[in-house]
């Protein structure tokens, strides 16, 4: 299993990034403007200091050979619209927050799909079908930053439960977490609706039945197995999302994350941080998809030997 | 064999499809809404009064009414309008993003599945590796960093979610390459595009469509979404993301002008992912057990 | 414990045609007999089996008639009463043993499932039953491989394991469906001895389904044979096997490859099996066989006896016409 992991990192991560942090740092560089454009009052003699400061003066490539060699060592470099800040410190103090975050909406995204889709599947082209999947599938259509608002005007304003925004208690998370997890409980429950309808078919279900199990322990015990490996799958695509969703609910409840700094940086053209969030976002995403991985094969007996 | 010797005519792929298709009452009602918003959305001069810029201040925030159906935003533009309007934006962006999507997702994944060995590996490696970029973080980029037009959101768009089409059409292609009847048509001389066109196509067509039917929402998410973050449309223009996001700023006081948007953009979603889900279990038999 | 069919049905009914998969079935298994369904597939035995402890879904399917075990209709007592009795009282073996245990449950956890929930047996004391129940069955070094999963298990072992499964409860009843069919020749020698050792052992009745005339000959007291969802013949297998009374069983032995005969050891019954979505207006073996006329076509056959313990549904062979 080391060497599997191993393997991954060096053949897949690795040149990943590489291609990622090299795409990413000529697209924003040969775009028209720079970081210190928007800042008409700035004499030419600070900018040339400022370009100096951060290496701007120097030939493109070789600004890119000297920031690929510094990624290596995790340094993003200072950011641009944080003076005196490095990027690796923002990135450090506002990931865990986006990760708190994720990690909530995840398990809510988990326990509430995996439920809607025991409950669809139990009676599969019912009524409880068709209401259970239409339900969850509101997650998909109802766009988060619709979601949120909408959550805050119901609980926050009118009923008054759960504060409008910030991220210091618990009952701040609440919603935040509500609706980052809203997006996932569709594909979660479909996943697990049709994995069990799938499972539900098999000869292993006849010989359950032939033992004379009642059909919720069939459904719980012999198929729910099987039917939750694309659900384990899926949790890769759904940290990208989580990451994507998560600068929306960032921004709607004023969340000091990651996401948000993202946006900031964006908007900004802060050269390091954007680099710095994307290369940090794709190793998060690729790492995700390797973990998953080793998961899957390690829940399913018959792939175990693989990972050797 | 049926008896008097008369053969029953087979039911057609296409035909036992549709008729999966009609069966099923989601995807049905589904197809109706969206005809009707479509309908409402391209007839909008017809059906409305006002243009999507027209100011009137001093009928500013009306609420919903007899003169403005939908009520009014602040700067007392009907709404009603607005959301026709945007919807039109809405749409054409999310058909042609989509479009550019299937053109170079099919083209990518056939010539990687046709070709296979090297080209399919290097091809297909390059998906791997996209797959791993956050995707939304270059929209973003690219939306910021150069200007912001709708063709440059087309392909902005389009260019993120071919991906995965490209996945399913090289998946197909390399299942048929290998198929009897392809190689009997390259036994008969037939030219590789020849095959390529008329015997692979063919037959991927059904994915294909079940893929883009549901690429067209996540497309027009995106888009409300970049509108909403202020880098997809610009105003005046309108479009549904932007109209959510004015509407959020003054949600407290004008609920309507959140809630309207919102409610046809959700609807939209609803109906085109009702009709993909219902698309794919027509087309692809296995999945629609009873 | 001795089972009575009468009059079994299973049909399937589809959107636009109905499927007789079993066409009015009866006989009587009695207490610690081993009796022998053969067929070709398609024949409607494993459906039979399967009716019998409902498990074919319905709908589609219907099921009518009555199986009576001990005084219970098994065709048409409530689910909660059947699955008391399913795995408990009556237990069953499947064909492929590969597909018929759960891939991602360990052995052990599968094979202590029926005791643990109907007997309510600590986990501990299933599990050192189940180890000697496997011991048993040939497989040495059982305590140590119950602790694995079906995939590292070859298809011999599954199949000792299933047995094992089945017999966990010490059921009075088995319905063996195919259970030799997957097997390689060897194999399927040992794990016929082994139910038969269990048989004896556990004073069970056991209906033995299998298309492999051979098998049924060595293995069962009596035999049915089945085509098209109805009892062609049935009797003592020794009877059926020496004084064949209908043309179906002859062209069936006449199938089986004879060491002897290597000459014509690739016989076969010509023409394809009787349309299932057709109603029965006569034998439905006429239209293949090579003794049938317009009478066997138009009168529909019924089993009736032609020697002591020994009954055919041919006309012909009924009426003394032809002799085999």
């Amino acid at each position: 299993m080391v060497r599997f992991i191993l393997k991954r990192i060096f053949f897949e991560t690795i040149p990943s990034l590489i291609v990622i942090a090299t795409i990413t740092f000529f697209l924003i560089r040969l775009a028209p403007g720079g970081p210190f454009s928007t800042e008409k009052s700035i004499s030419p003699e600070v900018l040339t200091q400022l370009n100096a400061f951060y290496g701007l003066d120097k030939h493109l490539f070789t600004q890119y050979l000297t920031y690929m060699a510094r990624i290596i060592t995790f340094d993003f470099g200072p950011s641009f619209k944080y003076p005196g800040r490095t990027v690796t410190e923002l990135i450090a103090e506002s990931f865990p927050v986006s990760l708190e975050l994720g990690v909530y909406a995840l398990c809510i995204a988990i326990v509430s799909g995996i439920l809607a889709g025991l409950i669809a599947a139990s009676k599969p082209s019912s009524l409880r079908d068709y209401l259970t999947m239409s339900i969850s599938m509101g997650g998909i259509c109802i766009p988060t930053f619709v979601m949120g608002p909408l959550l805050v005007l119901l609980f926050s304003l009118i009923l008054g439960w759960f504060p409008v925004s910030g991220w210091n208690t618990f009952s701040n998370r609440i919603l935040p977490s509500i609706t980052l997890g809203m997006v996932y409980i569709a594909y979660i429950a479909r996943l697990t609706r049709g994995g069990l309808l799938d499972t539900m078919v098999q000869d292993y279900i006849r010989t359950a039945r032939a033992k004379g199990l009642p059909e919720r322990l069939i459904l719980i015990r012999h198929a729910l197995r099987g039917a939750l490996l694309p659900v384990l799958s899926f949790l890769g695509p759904a940290a990208a999302g989580l990451i994507t969703g998560s600068f929306v609910v960032e921004t709607i409840f004023s969340i000091p994350g990651l996401g948000r700094f993202f946006v900031a940086a964006a908007f900004n053209r802060d050269y390091t941080m954007i680099m710095g969030t994307v290369v940090f976002y794709a190793f998060i995403m690729i790492s995700f998809n390797t973990i998953v991985d080793v998961l899957t094969a390690l829940v399913n007996p018959r792939l175990r030997s693989s990972l050797r | 064999m049926k008896k008097n010797g008369t053969y029953s005519r087979g039911t057609s792929l296409m035909r036992d499809a549709l008729r999966r298709f009609v069966r099923n009452r989601l995807s049905v009602t589904g197809c109706i809404v969206l005809l009707f918003i479509i309908t409402l959305c391209l007839a909008a001069p017809l059906l409305t009064p006002y243009t999507y810029d027209y100011q009137n201040l001093s009928s500013g925030a009306t609420p919903p009414g007899a003169q403005h159906l939908l009520g009014t935003d602040i700067l007392g533009r009907d709404l009603f309008t607005r959301i026709l309007y945007g919807g039109r934006v809405s749409f054409a962006v999310g058909l042609c993003a989509t479009l550019v999507s299937v053109l170079i997702g099919v083209a990518w994944g056939a010539i990687a599945g046709w070709y296979g060995g090297k080209t399919d590996t290097i091809m297909m490696r390059f998906v791997d590796i996209a797959y791993a970029f956050p995707f939304t973080i270059f929209v973003i980029i690219l939306m910021v960093f150069f200007e912001r037009s709708l063709l440059l959101l087309f392909i902005a768009i389009g260019a993120v979610e071919w991906l995965t089409m490209a996945r399913i059409v090289r998946g197909q292609v390399m299942a048929l390459r290998h198929q009897e009847f392809v190689d009997a048509a390259i036994g008969l001389g037939l030219r590789q595009h020849q095959i390529l066109l008329r015997h692979i196509l063919p037959n991927i067509i059904g994915p294909v469509i079940v893929y883009a039917t549901l690429t067209i929402p996540a497309i027009m998410l995106l888009e409300a979404f970049l509108s909403y973050l202020g880098l997809g449309v610009q105003p005046p223009s309108s479009s549904w993301g932007i109209l959510i996001r004015e509407g959020t700023e003054s949600m407290e006081t004008y609920p309507w002008l959140l809630i309207f948007p919102a409610v046809v953009l959700s609807l939209t979603l609803f109906s085109l992912n009702f009709i993909g889900d219902g698309l794919r279990d027509a087309l692809d038999p296995r999945s629609s057990r009873e | 414990m001795p089972i009575e069919l009468n009059n079994v049905v299973t049909s399937f009914h589809l959107r636009k045609s109905v499927i007789y998969a079993v066409r009015g079935v009866s006989f009587t298994v009695k207490d610690k007999e081993i009796i022998g369904i053969v067929g070709e597939s398609g024949s409607g035995k494993s459906v039979l089996a399967l009716s019998l402890l409902q498990l074919i879904p319905r709908p589609p399917a219907i099921i009518s008639g009555e199986a009576v075990f001990d005084n219970v209709n098994l065709l048409s007592c409530d689910p909660s009463q059947i699955r008391s009795i399913r795995g408990k009282r009556i237990s069953m073996i499947f064909q492929d043993p590969l597909s018929a245990f759960n891939p991602f449950m360990q052995l052990s956890d599968q094979i202590i499932e029926p005791l643990i929930y109907h007997d309510r047996v600590s986990k501990k004391e299933a599990l050192e039953f189940a180890v000697d129940l496997l011991t048993q069955t040939g497989i040495s070094d059982a305590h140590h491989k119950i602790n694995t999963y079906p995939h590292q298990f070859s298809g011999g072992m599954l199949q000792r394991a299933m047995i094992a499964m089945a017999l966990i409860t010490k059921p009075a009843f088995l319905i063996a469906d195919e259970p030799t069919t997957a097997l390689d020749v060897t194999t399927q020698a040992q794990i016929l001895d082994l139910l038969k050792m269990f048989q004896q052992k556990f004073l069970m009745s056991i209906i033995f389904i299998t298309h492999n005339l051979g098998i049924a000959a060595t293995f069962c007291d009596r035999i049915n044979v089945m085509y098209a969802g109805t009892i062609l013949e049935c009797g003592v297998t020794n009877e059926v096997f020496r004084h064949t009374a209908h043309p179906y069983t002859k062209a069936l032995i006449r199938c089986v490859p004879s060491l002897d005969n290597p000459a014509d050891s690739l016989q076969m019954i010509s023409g394809s099996l009787f349309d299932s979505s057709q109603p029965l207006t006569g034998c439905p073996f006429a239209a293949r066989c090579d003794y049938s006329n317009e009478y066997c076509r138009s009168t529909p056959c019924t089993l009736e006896e032609v020697a002591p313990g020994h009954a055919s549904a041919c006309v012909r062979i009924k009426k003394g016409e032809i002799s085999l």
